[in-house]
């Protein structure tokens, strides 16, 4: 960790709290190297108060209208820039069609956290380790993207894999869930209950596919295909934790991450232990589904 | 005016609450005015370098800097920090109020710089531009004691600060004869405690201001030693004590860790002084990681030697303290340690041998418990293992070698810092154990175990308390009428949040047969209380407790004497019947304290004057508290994780003013020891820096980490005081961890795994049960 | 430096009194309500938006107030546990305390009392949510909020006391 003697107040800097999207993205087209967009806040204040990003600008979106909307589409859910993730949480339409999505929102953060963090804004800190890159990942979720250009939609993989980011001049505007009924589950292992990701994973059993998602056994999230498929294709069976352990590596192709705190064999060993209660998860999960 | 005795013992709710509910008390942030200097203090980036330039030119050519401050710029006499070392053998070591030409530890304060307010503070503090030429940092214990290692101190020659020994009986001999004997087993353990922090959920802060009428200065701080810190500061600036009053507001929690005198304390009084203005500072969480002191860091190695029937016939520990860079108290957690490692067991022969070791790290200092959760945590590890070898049970081993109360007051032949000889006073620690034994249902432990379902190992584990409390220095106390007519205390020992005022003042008002109502507590402030040593090592109840009793009695006897020379008659014809002074043999109505003060005016005499008494209660000796835990886990195999399920303490703290709050001291200190024994470890990396920025990295408990508690009492009085009081704030701290390592053993027990002191991390766990075994 | 950054006008309501202020757009609200709103309820812990000290809640929403800038509150309405009668929906009882702060009293459910206005702001928040909570969502509603005096078990039970 970097030497610092810093107090919690940010640097200085600019600030503007556009009205419409347009003004937003004009403002980004700056050319100044560091422009940040405060949504939610939860992600992005502790970096500014322990100075470890200094923008020249904040661009506050939280006044610009019809972000905030969760809108079922024909094959998607749409989801506002800001969308609260309490708000997804407890959305029928979201526990319904997006199955896995609000399991692991059960787990991220805390109430509070959550009253105010946005999805989106969640998803694009992608910070490491976290479950709900993982979770988009996993689930081929797509990005609308708006700059001066136009807005054109991305692949999560595109803004979410490793070394990826988005463009400094460009926004993300909307979150796009495929609609795949069916059912979800969640499982979390974290130092302590309630304390950050160690190793989460999600299963999301539709009715013509399974996708498992993994934080915490790389840098980034992890979409899981060959464990996916052979849950699939197994479901209501599931396989053992040695067989799990064999897919797994299949699926692992980033560098193994490990922190100061927990390292990557402890991650690597109990992500199928993981992966497995998320899958009992799901099965357990409520009636409704198909 | 009229109470009851009765008062004493009941669960009375606290009369500190409301302000705290309603967001209204004080604490020192709150005091904070907008036309303060904010004070910021550059600290050291380097855990060991030498500081070649401070270079203030930018900063000081800023209009918005109020002023800065190096080493070079404080007056050339300017008193070191103290090392309230208590032993003479110790190396003589003061500490810089800030860094001269070298910086000894990440945090350590070099510069201050002065603003209007904190953003701008740490705008100007960034433009300090400081060069370093580092030094090899030292950063453990093995690092220190190398032969070629580095010197912290090279005037001294060593990096060992500190040495004592303890020796009772002949270990040698014992150590000899289990060696030979059949049957006899010798164990031997290491321990390695990591580094803890206090972690109070309210941080430091102080602020310094001349009072313009008076020419005094006032420094509050959030302090668990106002008056100390008031002596202190006369020191190290010269300023007469005369000239300064220092007063605790409100405090957020201490746990020890604010008994320490900081460099802070004393740079907001010499700012205030060099530039003549009132100076504010309080600390960030980040900053708190280094600029506070730091709790348990030790190396314990352990040998027992265990006679075939379960019996401890010797005990040896070796036990190094990693006590920091700098120091201000350098022998007491270590010292606690090796002066409390029997515990409650007889072992008729023991030696041990503690060092105080130099490293580039934060100071350490006291933290809740100071030694003896270490001392617990090893001696009840290794009865288990005894235990473990020799087939018994774990109960049974302990229940075999308890001191009996038949044997109190049992003197323990060795000795601690201030206290020469450690006599036991009471106790019934058989009475703890099998109390403790009930409470957690430990007959049918088996079958519980039994039916736990598959995936979740459930262990138990016992571990046995024997603290030092109600300790010296002797403890002022002041009672006296005011104005509007009720009793006014005040008191030497400084709330922290452990409801002193509730529970001295329900002692007064019992001792006194007077309602709580007419009674007034004031404390934190050098004006009230001038001399007096503080809280800390659980005393305020017990001492302060006493030290009003005692000023009671002698506000009694005030009150009598001046009521018999008003009527002129011997001072035995007054009788003091609960706030009403009744003439025995007299004409007259029993005469309450204001018809008193009534009469007393009209006879030219000025009744508050005379009815003011002072008292102190003095160093009686260490009431030794004592308590048997025991706890019950789960742990999930797969993942390592482990779950505190079942969590009960006996305790013994002789006879107890309000149990609702002694109860809340021993869950509130287990839940903390719970926290150092399955979360919390601050580690440093490779370049001396600590891996932690705040509560992210460094894991708190939290209400899913709080067990279900089964609390009892046993109260054996202590006859060293008046009221048979003990301490309390430190039992629950002492014996959580132990009772935890000892369950998470048990749990782990059929997968033959060993065990070193925690934290029990799930990762930790895992690796415990799933590494390759090492060949036998 | 920091003498060439704007000043923005910000107005607030806090607890039911119109604040009107000028703020630096770094200012942190959590700053700003001790500061210009004299909220000293607000408990900085962390300014990390961890410990929950420093929760209140913007029309009616419970947020931590050292996650958000001072202008994020341009017009907004916060209530900190100075309005705790208002966010628990009943009048404060003789004593001058809420029933939630009566039932944190009685249980002993806080010592030094740093932590206890932002865990009774968010907690009269989750009671007006979850009139009958278990143990479970309790233990979970109080994952966002560190106390390191009372062990937090009678904290749980002061909030089960009320929940029926």
């Amino acid at each position: 960790m970097a030497a610092r003697d810093f107090r919690l107040t940010p640097s200085p800097f600019r600030y503007a709290r556009p009205s419409n999207l347009n003004e937003a993205v004009t403002l980004l087209r700056d050319r100044h190297t560091d422009i940040r967009i405060l949504a939610g806040g939860q992600s992005l204040i502790p970096l500014l108060a322990q100075r470890i990003v200094r923008p020249h600008l904040v661009i506050d979106i939280n006044r610009i209208a019809d972000l905030d909307q969760i809108v079922p589409c024909h094959d998607h859910i749409r989801m506002g820039a800001l969308v609260r993730q309490e708000q997804a949480r407890v959305s029928s339409v979201v526990r319904t069609e997006v199955p896995g999505l609000s399991e692991a929102l059960d787990w991220v953060a805390s109430p509070v956290i959550r009253a105010r963090g946005t999805v989106v804004g969640n998803l694009v800190a992608n910070a490491p380790g976290t479950e709900l890159p993982a979770v988009a990942l996993a689930l081929g979720a797509r990005f609308v993207v708006r700059d001066t250009r136009g807005e054109r939609q991305v692949d999560a993989a595109e803004l979410l894999g490793l070394g990826c980011r988005l463009a400094p001049d460009a926004l993300v505007t909307q979150v796009l869930w495929p609609r795949n009924p069916g059912r979800g589950g969640f499982y979390e292992v974290a130092r302590r209950l309630g304390h950050a990701p160690v190793v989460g994973a999600m299963v999301s059993i539709g009715s013509d596919r399974c996708r498992v998602g993994l934080c915490g056994v790389a840098a980034v999230g992890l979409a899981c295909p060959t464990v996916a498929d052979a849950l699939y294709r197994r479901f209501p069976a599931a396989p053992d934790l040695a067989e799990i352990d064999r897919l797994l590596a299949r699926d692992l192709r980033e560098p193994a991450f490990g922190t100061d705190f927990v390292g990557a064999e402890y991650r690597r060993r109990v992500a199928p232990v993981v992966i497995q209660r998320a899958l009992a998860s799901a099965a357990a999960a409520g009636a409704g589904r198909h | 005016m009229t109470g009851s005795a009765t008062v004493f013992g009941q669960r009375r709710r606290r009369r500190e609450d409301a302000p705290l509910l309603t967001g209204t008390a004080r604490y020192l942030a709150d005091l904070i005015e907008p036309d303060m200097a904010v004070m910021r203090v550059i600290r050291s980036n380097h855990a060991h370098a030498r500081i070649a330039c401070i270079d203030f030119a930018t900063v000081a050519r800023q209009p918005e800097c109020l002023g800065f401050l190096s080493a070079a710029e404080l007056p050339p006499d300017l008193g070191r920090l103290p090392a309230f070392d208590l032993c003479e053998s110790s190396a003589a070591i003061h500490h810089p109020v800030l860094a001269g030409d070298v910086a000894r530890y990440a945090g350590q304060p070099i510069a201050i710089v002065l603003a209007r307010d904190a953003y701008t503070a740490e705008d100007l503090a960034e433009l300090v531009r400081v060069d370093y030429e580092p030094l090899a940092p030292v950063m453990t214990v093995d690092d220190a004691l190398r032969p070629h290692a580095p010197r912290l101190y090279p005037e001294l020659g060593s990096n060992v600060v500190h040495e004592t020994t303890q020796l009772v009986g002949d270990p040698e001999f014992a150590f000899a004869a289990a060696a030979t004997g059949v049957g006899a087993v010798i164990i031997e353990q290491d321990f390695a405690f990591p580094r803890v922090m206090a972690s109070s959920m309210e941080m430091r802060g102080a602020i310094a201001r001349l009072e313009a009428d008076t020419g005094r200065y006032l420094v509050h701080s959030s302090t668990q030693v106002p008056q100390v810190l008031r002596d202190e500061l006369a020191r190290i600036t010269g300023l007469p004590r005369e000239r300064l009053r220092v007063i605790a507001p409100a405090i957020g929690g201490g746990f020890g860790a604010k008994e320490s005198i900081y460099p802070e304390e004393v740079l907001v009084l010499l700012a205030a002084m060099r530039f003549d203005l009132t100076v504010c500072w309080t600390e960030d969480r980040v900053e708190s990681v280094t600029a506070t002191v730091h709790g348990r860091e030790e190396h314990l190695r352990i040998r027992a030697a265990v006679h075939e029937n379960g019996i401890v016939t010797a005990l040896e520990a070796d036990c190094l303290a990693d006590i920091g860079g700098a120091y201000a108290l350098l022998s007491n957690t270590p010292g606690a340690a090796i002066a409390t490692l029997r515990g409650p067991y007889r072992i008729a022969n023991f030696r041990s041998r503690t060092r105080s070791v130099v490293t580039n790290k934060t100071p350490l200092n006291v933290y809740r418990g100071a030694g003896y959760p270490q001392a617990t945590l090893a001696m009840e590890r290794i009865l288990d293992v005894a235990a473990a070898r020799l087939g018994l049970d774990r109960a049974e081993i302990r229940r075999r070698n308890l001191l009996q109360p038949e044997e109190f007051p049992v003197d323990r032949g060795v000795d601690y810092p201030g206290c020469p000889n450690i006599v036991f006073d009471s106790g019934d620690f058989p009475a703890c154990l099998e109390s403790t034994l009930e409470a957690i249902d430990y007959t049918n432990f088996a079958t519980r175990r039994a039916a736990a379902t598959t995936g979740n190992a459930l262990g138990i584990g016992l571990s046995f308390v024997v603290e030092m409390t109600a300790s010296g220095p002797a403890e002022p106390a002041r009672l006296r009428l005011r104005a509007d007519g009720r009793l006014e205390l005040l008191s030497g020992i400084t709330p922290i949040g452990q409801g002193s005022e509730t529970t001295i003042l329900q002692i007064l008002a019992a001792h006194l047969r007077v309602s709580e109502d007419a009674l007034v507590f004031r404390a934190g402030d050098t004006d009230l209380a001038p001399d007096a040593p503080g809280t800390f090592a659980s005393r305020g109840a017990t001492m302060g407790g006493n030290a009003a009793v005692a000023a009671g009695t002698a506000f009694v006897t005030a009150a009598r004497a001046l009521l018999a020379e008003l009527r002129e008659v011997p001072l035995e014809h007054i009788v003091w019947d609960g706030g009403l002074l009744v003439e025995q043999n007299g004409h007259n109505q029993p005469m309450t304290l204001q018809a008193l003060c009534e009469l007393a005016r009209s006879a030219g005499i000025d009744p508050l004057e005379r009815l003011d008494a002072h008292a102190v209660f003095p160093d009686s000796g260490i009431a030794h508290a004592s308590g048997c835990h025991a706890a019950v886990v789960s742990v999930d195999t797969a993942t390592g994780i482990v779950h505190v399920l079942d969590y009960a303490v006996t305790h013994d703290c002789g006879r107890v003013a309000n149990p609702l709050l002694v109860d809340g001291q021993i869950m509130g200190g287990v839940v903390q020891g719970l926290g150092t024994a399955l979360f919390e470890a601050l580690r440093y990396d490779a370049n001396g820096l600590p891996l932690a920025r705040g509560f992210a990295e460094y894991v708190l408990p939290t209400a899913a980490t709080a067990p279900r508690f089964a609390l009892r009492h046993i109260e054996t009085p202590s006859p060293l005081n008046p009221l048979g009081m003990k301490g309390a704030g430190e039992a629950g701290c002492t014996g959580a961890a132990a009772a935890i390592v000892n369950a998470v053993a048990d749990a782990l027990a059929p997968f033959g795994v060993e065990l070193g002191c925690g934290p029990f991390s799930p990762d930790h766990v895992h690796e415990l049960l799933y590494k390759d075994p090492s060949p036998c | 430096m920091a003498s060439t950054e704007e000043w923005l006008p910000l107005s607030m309501t806090v607890d039911r009194r119109l604040v009107c202020s000028r703020v630096r757009p770094r200012h942190l609200l959590s700053d700003v309500l001790r500061e210009h709103a004299g909220a000293t309820g607000v408990h900085i812990g962390c300014g990390q938006g961890i410990c929950g000290a420093c929760t209140v809640v913007i029309d009616g929403v419970p947020a931590r107030a050292c996650l958000m800038l001072a202008v994020q509150a341009e017009g907004c309405r916060i209530q900190t546990v100075a309005s705790l009668a208002e966010l628990e929906g009943n009048p404060v009882g003789p004593e001058g305390l809420t029933r939630l702060q009566t039932a944190f009293r009685q249980h002993h459910a806080l010592q030094c009392g740093f932590c206890t206005p932002g865990l009774l702001v968010s907690t009269a928040v989750f009671l007006a949510r979850n009139a009958a909570p278990s143990r479970d969502a309790i233990v979970d509603h109080l994952n966002g909020h560190l106390c390191r005096c009372t062990g937090y078990a009678n904290i749980i039970a002061a909030i089960e006391s009320l929940a029926r």
